[in-house]
């Protein structure tokens, strides 16, 4: 314990001794280190954000169809209203917000112009925290209950059909027994969204409305969900299949990761790129302190001589060279990661891609990115470099211990 | 003499100056890969979404890219085509004719987009007629052919097979009702959902009479070997799309958030790379000023001998330029010979097929090399370890013979 103190007291002076090296050596370490944590944490905002772009455009965390829509969104594929025990279940702590959808392909015609897209009938109410419906209103109003009048369109469907507020579109769609049906709608609002894509997809109508348009009493085409904590969608899976099984109802249950692929690939490659990215600046670190330790212990090989004469063991010296490289290191490592977190926590409020916002929407992420400190990946990377620097001292360390004493008090500069 | 000294100077540490030269090689080598990775994924990424449908360039009626609507239509001067063809690099000239209808099968009714195309040309611009599942494509342009090719899952969605009659209804260009009663001859499956849910093709001509558009289209697409030579013929484009009052479109125009996504990437790798080189820099700073350093007492005694402080400075200079130099030619040596080895078997992408599809991206990527990838990278880090090493040259200047003599 005593020699443990002498050890690091002497590693902590040979560090000052030369001060400008060691200066250097921690900025070589810090900006690897900054760079590193600053970059994950972005590329783990844009990940969050085409997550939370995909979960909010309609799918939650998970939704529940009849056997075959997924496939062919079509209105032969409904299911009823949940009945009492799966309403309980849904109603329970777990979730934070669900709602009942009918969603069919239609027509939609303007005086002027007609386009394809999808109608979907929402219970307005319901679909606050679920989906990004009730805040994208720009223009006009949401609707109030579920029988309200009126359609919702996208700004870049309106400007399509060079429709606008209050005027009149018709919608055409195929009912239960193949017939088309048509109804004329008066534009009630009109929803601007960071992905223009979905604004030319989705028209919205209330809920009773499609009902009795297509004539499907209270049938539905999905229910949707989030959760409050992502961690519990399996279990909570699990229960409703059960209650689903229990009592003979085939039902197509699917979290977002089955809905979404694509969302699911690109976390996977986010993590993925990390890791990797972590390693590759690693490297670099290490040729850094390697030589910088390498000629620290070249340019001692007197001292170390002096030492060993003294009678100091050779594994002590081993030991205080490993002491110093963890100092050098961990100053590194330390003064690298806290200026990483005040920059994440600096573009907390939001960071926008301005310019750049449309490349990002078209891969899905949105226009602000918003970086969070992540603790255990910032930890992550910060003890990695750390211990594998101490690891890559190993080498200049025993180098020193090796010397001989005699030769090396005499060697001349 | 003294590029000499300097030469054996380097090697009084020959450790040292292979560590220093192997971390600028290793940060060269990345930084010529990686950027040639990410020309290559550009060029690909634009060229197969550009192949999907849109071609190299368009000629269109000036508006109808903000508004495609069926009126917005250009009929075509005789020497239109021909002028277009006697441009350099344009190889494929195709005509298109685009409406949105309602397709109805015996059972079910679906809104789709028809596109009428001349079926010889369209496999040049547009991957639907290489990508047929069922049947075969379109035969002929011929208004008498009442041939359509369907998207597979609007085919799916229909109920409608090879063989089988459908009844397309829409408005006609002069606001008629555009109805015909088409056979479907082939089903195609590209794998972008919005061309397999959403996509119809039948002949152009049977379009034009269908939707009443005289000799009207609504978009010439064209197309050449690769889109770079390409790209060096848009001036002639558009000169002969003035000519004739109408508008020219190019890859950035019909693809407007591709470009913005390339920056994106561009510019969210460029603090990576700044991070990189400022690591090597630094390692290098602190290699050099050590050698100086731990050399003061050789140096006051060189300066005691007369050689002047400029004549050390020099050596330090020549002595960083040989650690430089043999690092950034181990660099791009190494950057080269993986890039190539990558740029002939590719990396495959097993997991992530998907998301690479979705974007018209083939599963394997395949970095490009070129002057610019090759040099760019090592010559960044070689001028930021020159402009780090004036630190330590300033330190000579401040030398003075006799202390330095005697510092341990």
């Amino acid at each position: 314990m005593e020699k443990l103190k002498l050890f690091i007291s002497l590693s902590w002076r040979n560090l000052w001794r030369n001060y400008r090296r060691t200066l250097i050596t921690f900025s070589s370490i810090g900006v690897g280190v900054w760079a590193m944590i600053v970059l994950a944490s972005l590329m783990e905002a844009w990940a969050m954000s085409t997550f939370n772009a995909s979960i909010n455009t309609l799918t939650g965390h998970a939704q529940i169809h009849a056997e075959k829509y997924l496939q062919d969104p079509n209105i032969e594929y409904r299911i009823d209203m949940p009945d009492e025990r799966q309403t309980d279940l849904l109603n329970s702590d777990t979730i934070k917000a669900w709602s009942v959808r009918v969603r069919v392909p239609a027509i939609v015609q303007s005086e002027r112009d007609n386009a394809p897209l999808m109608l979907v009938g929402i219970n307005p109410q319901a679909e606050n925290n679920l989906s990004f419906i009730p805040n994208s209103i720009t223009k006009g109003a949401y609707f109030n209950d579920v029988k309200s009048p009126g359609i919702l369109l996208g700004k870049k469907l309106a400007k399509r059909l060079r429709t606008d507020l209050n005027k009149r579109v018709v919608i055409l769609s195929q009912g239960p027994n193949g017939d088309i049906k048509e109804r004329g709608f008066r534009v009630n609002g009109i929803y601007e969204v960071e992905q223009e894509d979905t604004e030319s997809l989705y028209a919205f109508i209330s809920i009773k409305n499609a009902q009795s348009m297509l004539k499907i009493d209270s049938d539905i085409s999905e229910i949707s969900f989030v959760l409050h904590d992502l961690n519990e969608l399996d279990n909570f899976l699990a229960r409703y299949k059960e209650l689903n099984k229990l009592k003979n109802i085939k039902q197509d249950i699917k979290s977002w990761a089955e809905l979404e692929p694509l969302t699911l690939a690109l976390l996977d490659m986010t993590s993925g790129t990390i890791a990797l990215l972590t390693v590759i600046m690693f490297i670099l670190i290490a040729f850094g302190l390697v030589n910088t330790l390498l000629m620290a212990v070249y340019e001692r090989t007197r001292e170390f001589g002096l030492l060993q004469a003294l009678g100091m063991k050779p594994t002590y010296i081993l030991y205080m060279i490993l002491i110093e490289s963890t100092f050098l290191m961990g100053i590194g490592v330390i003064v690298g990661t806290l200026l990483s977190l005040s920059t994440i926590v600096y573009f907390s409020n939001g960071l926008d891609l301005g310019a750049l916002a449309e490349g990002s929407t078209m891969f899905g992420a949105g226009r602000i990115m918003y970086p969070e400190i992540n603790w255990i990946q910032s930890s992550i990377i910060a003890i990695f470099v750390w211990v594998m620097g101490i690891i890559t001292s190993l080498y200049p360390a025993w180098r020193a211990s090796r010397e001989v004493p005699v030769e090396t008090i005499n060697k001349a500069y | 003499m003294i590029l000499e000294l300097a030469w054996r100077n380097s090697w009084r540490q020959p450790r040292r100056t292979i560590l220093s030269s192997l971390a600028i090689a290793f940060t060269s080598a990345f930084l010529i890969f990686m950027p040639s990775l990410q020309n290559g994924s550009y060029i690909s990424m634009v060229e197969n979404t550009l192949r999907l449908f849109d071609g190299y360039a368009e000629i269109q009626q000036p508006g109808y890219r903000d508004n495609p609507e069926i009126r917005n239509s250009l009929t075509i001067p005789d020497s239109l085509i021909s002028d277009l063809k006697n441009i350099q690099h344009v190889d494929t000239v195709s005509q298109r004719a685009i409406s949105f209808a309602l397709l109805a099968s015996d059972q079910r009714s679906f809104g789709a987009q028809i596109v009428g195309v001349q079926s010889d040309s369209e496999a040049l611009v547009s991957i639907i007629p290489n990508n047929i599942k069922q049947g075969r494509f379109l035969l002929t342009d011929n208004s008498n052919t009442d041939e359509i090719v369907l998207g597979s899952v609007l085919a799916k969605n229909l109920k409608a097979s090879v063989g089988e009659k459908v009844t397309l209804l829409g408005n006609g260009r002069n606001g008629s009702l555009a109805a015909d009663s088409l056979t479907v001859v082939g089903i195609f499956s590209t794998g972008i959902s919005a061309m397999d849910r959403l996509m119809a093709e039948i002949p152009l001509q049977r379009f034009q009479q269908t939707f009443s558009m005289n000799q009207h289209v609504h978009s010439i697409v064209l197309s050449g070997k690769d889109i770079s030579s390409f790209q060096q013929s848009m001036k002639p484009i558009r000169d002969v799309a003035i000519k004739y009052k109408l508008a020219a479109l190019d890859w950035q125009q019909l693809q407007p958030g591709l470009m913005k996504g390339i920056l994106l990437d561009i510019s969210t790798s460029l603090p990576l790379y700044i991070a990189m080189v400022l690591v090597v820099t630094f390692s290098l700073l602190n290699s050099v000023l050590m050698s100086v350093l731990e050399r003061t007492r050789e140096f006051g005694v060189l300066l005691s001998l007369g050689m002047r402080p400029s004549n050390i400075a020099k050596m330090i200079w020549i002595e960083t330029i040989i650690l430089i130099i043999f690092g950034l030619l181990m660099g791009i040596a190494l950057g080269y010979a993986l890039t190539e080895y990558y740029a002939h078997v590719g990396i495959h992408f097993e997991e992530a097929q998907e998301i690479f599809s979705e974007y018209g991206l083939p599963n394997a990527m395949y970095p490009q090399l070129n002057w610019f990838t090759l040099l760019i990278g090592p010559s960044i880090i070689g001028l930021s370890i020159l402009v780090s090493t004036i630190f330590p040259v300033v330190r000579i200047y401040k030398m003075q013979p006799v202390p330095a003599m005697r510092a341990v």
